[in-house]
């Protein structure tokens, strides 16, 4: 029994520093989503996210493609990260209460 | 910890691994390989289920490593990411249901950094007695494909010299309980007898000195065996 909290104790260690690496990934990459706007007949890209309760739009500019794909790969890549940490916050969640019990994980 | 998740996640690292052809460059070790012993070996059912998530994976020093491949990359295609351990120059990569870890055999004492692997883009941490795993390779068929895990012989002679190294006394614990059992399993199958008594017989003495230390304290039937090699 004291060997199976040892590993559920290792656990919730590697899941701490999984969380870190998560995020630390995450503040790297863009946010928001590349939405286009048209103006009578040419369209032009923006970046779109929020801040606090405001929505802002930035204009990209006259962007390659591929630097375009590159940040709609990354915006992409963000999201991924996002799902993920919020799974790894799941599993410390569910290992703190097997360890600590229901109340005191909170 | 959704145990379907976790080994969904790893049978696809598996798989990626071969399709990329990292997994015949490398070896499984830890207890991911008692997965693999329950699944594949006769009776192997006996033998315990407990594993922990990390999937440790050792870089024998003997291969040469034919094919360069930026692991690092196909990690973060999974969803992987990098947890940097500054201290030792250690890289790992975690994933909410597994962390993957590269392992070199430690060579001589003094190398505490680990080692950079150019042609798989890792960094792997240097570990004493790796050897006796890399050394004795068994090649196991599972769901298509297949992979290098140590004999059982050799895993078990393995936990049973760290466990004594091991400062925190859950991990000796754990060590010892996985080794005992795998030697319970071993002393009911001759052929997995033979295979440990040909690797005990090629033991360096000091080797063989501390395991038959450790075997009058917890497995006196490979003090037996000691005495008739």
């Amino acid at each position: 029994m004291e060997s199976v909290e040892g590993i559920l104790r290792e656990e919730l260690k590697r899941l701490k520093e999984a969380e870190e690496s998560y995020r630390r990934e995450i503040r790297g990459l863009p946010r928001g989503s590349i939405q286009r706007k048209k103006i009578k007949r040419a369209s032009y890209p923006y970046l779109a996210f929020r801040m606090g309760k405001k929505v802002v739009s930035q204009y990209l500019g006259r962007l390659p493609k591929e630097d375009l794909e590159k940040l709609s790969k990354n915006i992409e890549l963000r999201r991924r990260y996002e799902r993920l940490l919020g799974e790894v916050q799941g599993n410390r969640l569910r290992i703190k209460r097997m360890i600590y019990g229901r109340r005191s994980a909170a | 910890m959704a145990e379907e998740a976790q080994l969904s996640i790893f049978i696809q690292l598996l798989r990626r691994f071969e399709r990329e052809g990292v997994l015949n460059q490398i070896m499984l070790i830890g207890s991911w390989c008692l997965f693999f012993y329950r699944s594949v070996l006769s009776e192997g059912r006996s033998l315990p289920a407990m594993r922990t998530l990390d999937a440790d994976f050792l870089i024998p020093t003997q291969r040469t490593i034919r094919r360069e491949v930026n692991v690092p990359l196909l990690l973060k295609e999974m969803g992987f990411v990098p947890t940097f351990y500054p201290s030792s120059n250690w890289i790992v990569y975690d994933h909410p249901e597994l962390r993957v870890e590269f392992l070199i055999p430690e060579l001589g004492k003094g190398h505490d950094k680990a080692q950079e692997v150019k042609k798989l883009h890792v960094r792997a941490q240097r570990l004493r007695f790796l050897n006796l795993l890399a050394e004795y390779p068994r090649k196991l068929s599972y769901e298509g494909f297949s992979i290098d895990v140590p004999e059982p012989a050799a895993f078990a002679l393995h936990k049973l010299i760290v466990s004594a190294r091991r400062t925190t006394e859950v991990k000796r614990q754990k060590d010892l309980e996985t080794a005992l059992a795998l030697f319970d399993y071993i002393y009911l199958h001759p052929k997995e007898l033979d295979k440990m008594k040909e690797i005990v017989k090629r033991f360096p003495k000091g080797w063989l000195k501390r395991i038959d230390d450790l075997a009058k304290k917890y497995e006196p039937r490979l003090t037996e065996m000691i005495r008739d090699l």
